[in-house]
């Protein structure tokens, strides 16, 4: 990682921005049955509360005052343990939450990063996913309403074209992030709109789990 | 890019004769001459021409064409798409989310700023953030909101004098105004998006002083032949563009939107009147008067929703008027009669042709639901919105083009995914942009044609078709601009390219031309974004580095 440190007030400001934006993408969906997923929705929840300002949404900092947590094979559940209680001094401090958050708290938020660590490409189960992503099944599902209703206008056949970068052969998409990204949509130099109020939950996941399948694919 | 035609030189007929310094508009009264310093209308003059009478700025002097000014509203989202109006040194336009502004149109000042306070449901429709313009005149300036509301300002200060509620987003799929509402006399009109969405259409029309709504004009016919069953509640047909107001016969003339499901009109059989259709309204009733539906049970998103040009035949008013489906119909403006059909897309396979005479679809090829179809021209048309502009000098149209097809399986909507606003009814199981057949690349153009029977003049090929409207003047010369945001003014006898300019990011709106003191101006619009340019990535693929951006440049002579 290389950092600017010259900058980091302005980062803030940015990965405020980006805080916000994450923020507003918690569940209110009702709290799902399975123990493990409701500990990492409470971890991402938190995580979206706490983290997104210095790590970025979802952990994918970029030009973030603290360093991306994707993509991260080296950090152990000890050492996320770790620095999460204890914090870190010198350059690019980290505050101790030890002090602050309680212990199924910081159970939830180290079990929520060990699942943002793993590479996307390699991602078969998300945070909050209800299904195997890699279910061939739930892929189908998702290749169709995907050719319906996201290729025309917008993303291209097989998430080729279209003004988002192209799906087919993209690592750099987490499930977690593309899910929030359906369920709420954004706003740059274009526009895609909310598709939470459409899609269930269970539909979005679809798409994510044919986006997963398309980032496997060899982008020829 | 390069000239791949140049026919013939015409003489040119007006354009040179008062190219002095001292007169700066070619004087008359025909129609497209009236008020030559201003840009009072979306099309400067209700037979669309986009000309400008003026010629200070020509072929000889356009090489000293200079940035007089640039403004920039701050906000890139879906770039810069209006066609700005200009009245006595004001410039009028609308930036994302239905921003309004005024500006010195001389020096580029911000005069007035006004920001409305927009639904936040608005926020979760597909077209999104983009508008067409504005209108102006009885002293206010009208707006058709992203959240479906006509609303009036007060000219000089930009505040509201009144706001009225039309198409409700939460029923309607979202339908919201992308294109300024229109000015007949004191009825203030226009239609929404919505032709890709489950919805039955509707034009809305207001007293302009008031905001009062005074008629609405169901685009969906209530006829069991032409929509069976309870289809034509879901039946799209919406006139999602600035239709015109022709005084002279106190008409208002707009065009609809392709049929939805676009692609499957299994549960559609019929005509599905009115969509596809040149519909001739009075302005007063909003009872039709007369209309021409081009594209009878369309199945293709061939929208009716362009221009209707007016030019003269034999001495009579004709309409001129694009379709998507590539092809040019030439009609009475009396009574809509058809007068001509002519082929504009060169790639076209969707029909054997039309009946020049009946204007009958000769062996029309209707996607099979199931099977794999490929299809030219694509969903956004032979060309996309980007308007067209009529030089009465020359007696051309100067028309851009995009040569994509579409490889379409036709299907279904699946229900559950049509429960968003955002929601589009295309009708497919797959839809995919492709090149025309036998491998040649796609590409895009600038035609000159004769409007009356398509002759070609000149074209200029370009790599990526432009998304600009274009804009010619009796300087002799056609301004626009393309995808990456080169700016081009060409000679507009022979297309010979007479100067350039990089703006950055690519051109979507209107340039126009008024004078200010004695000065001409151009001011083009440039910032690149819509559905479209997102959809035609497919197809080019370096569609997706190009920037976005939003300036309003105004050039002048130095």
């Amino acid at each position: 990682m290389t950092h600017n440190v010259h900058l980091p007030f302005r980062r803030l400001i940015l990965s405020l921005g980006l805080c916000l934006w994450a923020g507003t993408s918690s569940f209110a969906a009702a709290p799902p049955a399975d123990p493990a997923r409701a500990q990492l929705a409470d971890g991402k929840s938190r995580f979206d509360k706490l983290c997104v300002s210095c790590h970025g949404a979802d952990g994918a900092g970029k030009d973030t005052y603290g360093p991306s947590l994707q993509n991260r094979p080296e950090l152990s559940p000890a050492l996320i343990r770790e620095r999460i209680v204890k914090g870190k001094h010198g350059d690019h401090a980290m505050p101790p939450w030890g002090t602050v958050l309680d212990r199924p708290a910081i159970d939830a938020l180290v079990a929520y990063v060990e699942v943002l660590r793993q590479p996307a490409a390699t991602q078969t189960a998300a945070p909050l996913s209800p299904f195997d992503l890699a279910d061939p099944a739930r892929i189908e599902k998702g290749r169709k309403r995907f050719a319906k209703t996201c290729a025309g206008y917008c993303h291209g056949h097989e998430g080729v074209g279209g003004r988002a970068p192209d799906f087919k052969g993209r690592t750099d998409l987490g499930p977690q992030q593309a899910f929030d990204t359906i369920y709420h949509g954004r706003t740059g130099a274009d526009v895609m709109p909310p598709w939470g109020a459409a899609f269930s939950e269970e539909s979005i996941w679809e798409l994510v789990a044919y986006l997963q399948f398309l980032g496997r694919q060899s982008a020829d | 890019m390069n000239l791949i035609t140049s026919l013939r030189l015409a003489p040119l007929a007006l354009a040179l004769s008062c190219a002095g310094t001292g007169a700066i508009a070619a004087g008359d009264a025909k129609p497209g001459f009236d008020d030559p310093n201003n840009w009072p209308q979306y099309h400067r003059s209700a037979n669309a021409w986009r000309f400008s009478p003026l010629t200070q700025i020509n072929k000889d002097t356009v090489k000293r064409l200079k940035v007089a000014w640039v403004h920039q509203p701050g906000n890139i989202t879906h770039g810069l798409q209006a066609t700005p109006i200009v009245l006595d040194g004001v410039l009028y336009y609308i930036s994302a989310n239905n921003n309004v502004w005024a500006v010195d149109a001389a020096t580029g000042k911000t005069l007035w700023h006004y920001e409305p306070k927009l639904d936040p449901i608005s926020k979760q429709s597909f077209y999104a953030a983009a508008s067409r313009g504005v209108t102006v005149g009885r002293g206010k300036v009208f707006v058709g909101t992203l959240d479906g509301r006509f609303i009036a300002l007060d000219q000089k200060t930009g505040k509201e004098v009144w706001s009225t509620q039309l198409s409700d987003l939460k029923t309607q799929y979202g339908a919201l105004f992308s294109a300024p509402p229109q000015l007949a006399g004191d009825v203030l009109f226009g239609g929404t998006t919505g032709g890709d969405q489950p919805i039955a259409g509707k034009i809305y029309a207001v007293n302009a002083d008031t905001g009062k709504p005074v008629w609405t004009f169901e685009v969906i016919k209530d006829d069991e032949e032409s929509w069976p069953g309870d289809s034509g509640k879901r039946g799209g047909g919406s006139a999602w563009m600035p239709g015109t107001y022709d005084a002279q016969s106190d008409t208002i003339y707009i065009g609809t939107s392709n049929a939805a499901p676009d692609f499957y009109g299994v549960d559609r059989k019929g005509d599905n009147k009115y969509t596809a259709t040149l519909l001739a309204i009075d302005p007063k009733t909003g009872k039709l008067k007369w209309h021409r539906q081009e594209i009878p049970h369309d199945v293709w998103d061939f929208d009716s929703a362009y221009e209707a040009l007016v030019v003269k035949k034999d001495g009579k008013d004709v309409i001129v008027h694009l379709n998507k489906s590539g092809f040019v119909f030439v009609m009475d403006k009396a009574d809509g009669k058809l007068e001509n059909v002519w082929q504009f897309a060169e790639n076209m396979n969707w029909a054997k042709g039309i009946d020049p005479k009946t204007g009958a679809l000769i062996e029309p090829r209707r996607p099979e639901p199931g099977k794999r179809e490929l299809l030219c021209p694509n969903l956004l048309g032979a060309r996309s919105w980007n308007h067209g502009a009529y030089n009465p000098g020359t007696g051309l149209w100067y028309s851009h083009a995009m040569e994509v097809c579409n490889e379409v399986v036709s299907g279904p909507d699946d229900p559950e995914s049509l429960k968003a606003i955002s929601a589009l009814s295309l009708g497919i199981d797959e839809i995919k942009l492709v090149p025309p057949p036998n491998s040649k690349d796609p590409y895009g153009r600038l035609d000159a044609r004769d409007p009356l029977t398509g002759e070609l003049k000149w074209s200029i090929r370009y790599d990526l078709p432009p998304l600009s409207s274009v804009l010619t003047t009796a300087g002799g010369l056609v301004f626009t601009g393309d995808m990456e945001g080169h700016l081009f003014a060409y000679d507009a006898d022979n297309g010979k390219q007479l100067w350039q300019f990089n703006a950055g990011s690519g051109a979507r709106g209107g340039p126009v031309s008024y004078a200010v003191n004695g000065k001409q101006y151009i001011a083009i619009p440039t910032g690149l974004g819509s559905h479209a340019p997102g959809f035609l990535a497919g197809a080019f693929p370096q569609i997706k580095d190009l920037p976005g951006g939003a300036a309003l440049i105004g050039f002048t002579l130095d």
